[in-house]
């Protein structure tokens, strides 16, 4: 079994983030185009329907440092939203996000981003009250 | 049908299904080539020697050879990283995934039963070769290959050029350049997944593929990039052991006073056939061409004894049709979605919805009605995974079968002997 | 871990054991699919003099699929994008498992020496290139210059 190195693993996100060959409810890409680190991402979910995100657009950022995909990604939502694993800054918390928390290397951003749009709809978070729309942390 | 490697189950020296230098993704039809091989049409899968040194002794080499293992389990059936699969982080997981998720299980079993079905083959192997050792009187098992076997058939091993193990001297030559490859290496070797031709400028993001439009190549030659890759093989006239053989490999006995060797060591260069636009290295590949002493012309792909890549995988046309039939389904799908969004957006029309919000409302419909309801949404690529998974998985069905039948009929045997008794 | 394929162990001992000129490849330690590479620019081309540092990586199907290559180090090349990705048909489509990963090294020299601007990859470049060649390879050496001196990696 080989590991594959940080850098090819998420030369692969990126393809598959570019090529739009992922999950349709949420995006993202590289912050700067010629961060040749690939460290710097923007993600984007959708908010799931039958909840109060539907229709809600919400933004993050993602750091992939050197330790990843052997560590998970550092993981923060610019858009406000009220949501037990994050904290008042934004901040998804490793400990309170099973994804992050139960990391595993062949998890990828994709993974991040789908497993917490799951968690805006599950039972215990859909009817959260939110933020208003479009106010940011 | 098989997949696993039997002693008894050896033509010249060789065998039947692969030793297991590359992880099982064998999606080659195993039926035609067992029966190439048998019929001497396609090298045998020898077992390969890691390394070779021509100053061993003979002594030496056959210690070595008498150690080696009928297959590589831990090579062959080793795990990859695993990609993971995005629709177990969805809402709503696709019909597929499920698919997916019992095929995975149902092909693990299959390489857990193949893996044990093999692990006892070697131990079969290895009595039998105990027993052998020990019966000072009785020098010969009939399949296990006699030392002078050996010796004829390693004493000269050569090197994959495409694997960098060594093998009796007796490979298959590529049809066009005369370059050898071994048999497990050349089973590796097929068509590119079906994909849309090249020069159009598909590159932009978004530009719908057309599904008549994608297209299938026959395999090129590794060594010289000829299209239609194909290979001759030239069984060895002094060695005919095993199946459909003159003698079992136990018998073999090298005729006194061998024949001088034939001038298979050739002219070194004597290959110029260059990859064009590649600066191949310095290649040891291209030295060998000529074999035993004639060397013959390059072969058309449909010349008599040229043996294909389409021939051991006859089912490419059948993948690139699916393929095809997979992309129009998702055409056709995304033009249902989006008519059926239009009528969505006319139902919801209450005046709460405010025109911005209106705006995704259309990705979304399409979101949770392909997840329901379409089990066909995954790309095509996945879908060939599938058929590929399937092609395997049939290959390991078959090995079992084919060994349920192989053990009737050795305890039909059983059976027969004790009541003869 | 599995071990490492016989095949993949006689291509770095054959790698260091016969190094190509210009060109280093080793494996680094924690990883022995995953080389560092440096390719020297060929001397004739706007790279000349410029110490190259790369990255490679043998996936489990090598041979049998091409290695995975990228430039680290910045460079101005019409077939070479912003993340250092390269545009060569034999990391693609024409690989073929009788190359090898000095070939493919080779083929990268051989890329820096005859950029391609009518395939490109980096579509800036290959604009630029094409509008005015004197000034992209001016704007290339500097480059050169700048990220890629040897001194500089010293």
């Amino acid at each position: 079994m080989s590991k594959i190195p940080r850098n090819f693993k998420l030369l692969e996100e990126l393809e598959k983030g570019e090529k739009g060959l992922g999950a349709e409810s949420i995006s993202y890409g590289l912050t700067n185009q010629d961060d040749i680190t690939m460290t710097y991402w923007n993600g984007t979910i959708l908010g799931p329907p039958h909840s109060t995100h539907e229709n809600r657009i919400y933004s993050l950022t993602i750091i992939c440092d050197e330790s990843y995909p052997d560590k998970p990604p550092k993981v923060k939502f610019i858009s406000k939203i009220n949501l037990p694993c994050v904290d008042n800054a934004g901040n998804v918390v490793v400990s309170e996000f099973d994804t992050l928390k139960n990391w595993k290397r062949n998890y990828t951003m994709e993974t991040v981003l789908l497993e917490l749009r799951k968690s805006m709809a599950s039972p215990a978070n859909k009817k959260l009250a939110q933020p208003a729309e479009g106010s940011t942390f | 049908m098989n997949l696993v490697v039997r002693y008894e189950e050896n033509v010249d020296g060789g065998f039947l299904a692969p030793y297991g230098t590359y992880r099982s993704n064998l999606d080659y039809n195993t039926e035609i080539v067992r029966n190439l091989i048998i019929d001497r049409r396609l090298s045998p899968f020898y077992t390969p020697l890691q390394d070779f040194d021509e100053s061993w002794t003979d002594d030496e080499l056959l210690i070595i050879l008498s150690q080696l293992s009928l297959h590589s389990i831990e090579t062959a059936y080793s795990d990859a990283e695993e990609e993971d699969d995005v629709d177990n982080h969805k809402i709503h997981k696709s019909t597929n995934y499920y698919k997916r998720q019992e095929q995975k299980a149902k092909l693990q079993s299959l390489v857990a039963r193949v893996k044990d079905i093999q692990k006892e083959e070697e131990n079969r192997y290895l009595e039998e070769k105990m027993r052998l050792k020990k019966q000072i009187q009785i020098q010969v098992s009939p399949d296990i290959p006699s030392r002078d076997l050996l010796r004829k058939l390693y004493r000269n091993a050569t090197e994959c050029p495409i694997c960098f193990l060594y093998y009796p001297k007796y490979l298959n030559v590529s049809r066009c350049c005369l370059q050898p490859i071994c048999t497990e290496c050349f089973v590796q070797i097929k068509r590119l997944d079906p994909h849309p031709p090249h020069d159009d400028s598909s590159n932009e993001p978004g530009s719908e593929e057309l599904p008549h439009t994608l297209i299938s190549e026959a395999a090129s030659c590794p060594y010289c990039a000829s299209p239609d890759f194909g290979v001759t093989y030239d069984p060895p006239r002094l060695i005919s052991t095993g199946i459909n053989g003159s003698i079992k490999a136990g018998n073999y006995i090298e005729p006194f006073q061998s024949i001088p060797e034939d001038a298979v060591t050739s002219s070194p260069g004597s290959g110029t056939n260059v990859q064009p636009s590649v600066a191949i290295d310095e290649m040891r590949v291209m030295k060998k061409g000529a074999k035993n002493g004639k060397r013959r012309a390059s072969l058309a792909a449909d010349a008599p004894g040229v043996i294909t890549v389409d021939m051991i995988r006859p089912d490419w046309e059948q993948k690139l049709i699916s393929a095809r039939n997979k992309l129009a389904r998702k055409a056709a799908t995304a033009s249902a979605i989006h008519a059926s969004n239009l009528i969505i957006n006319e139902e919801e029309d209450d005046p709460s919805n405010s025109p911005r919000r209106r705006r995704f409302s259309a990705p979304m419909a399409r979101e949770t009605s392909s997840n329901r309801s379409r089990p066909g949404t995954n790309s095509a690529a996945n879908h060939l995974r599938t058929v590929e998974e399937r092609m395997i998985e049939e290959a390991l069905r078959l090995s079992l079968i084919d060994e349920e039948e192989r053990k009737k009929k050795v305890d039909a045997e059983e059976r027969k002997k004790n009541q003869s008794n | 871990m599995a071990a490492l394929p016989k095949r993949i162990i006689k291509e770095t001992e054959r790698l260091v054991s016969d190094p190509v000129p210009g060109i280093t490849a080793i494996p680094k330690e924690d990883n022995l699919r995953h080389f560092e590479v440096f390719i020297d620019g060929p001397s004739s081309s706007p790279y000349a003099g410029g110490h190259f540092s790369l990255e490679l990586f043998l996936p489990d199907d090598y041979p049998m699929c091409a290695p995975k290559v990228r430039f680290l180090t910045k460079i101005y090349h019409p077939n070479i994008d912003k993340l250092g990705r390269i545009c060569l048909d034999v990391l693609k489509d024409n690989w073929s498992p009788a190359l090898q990963i000095r070939t493919i090294l080779l083929s990268i020299q051989a890329l820096l020496g005859a950029p391609n601007p009518d395939d490109p990859l980096a579509n800036d470049v290959a604009e630029d290139w094409k509008k005015d060649e004197k000034k992209a390879i001016e704007t290339a050496q500097s480059w050169t210059k700048q990220y890629a001196s040897a001194k500089l990696q010293e």
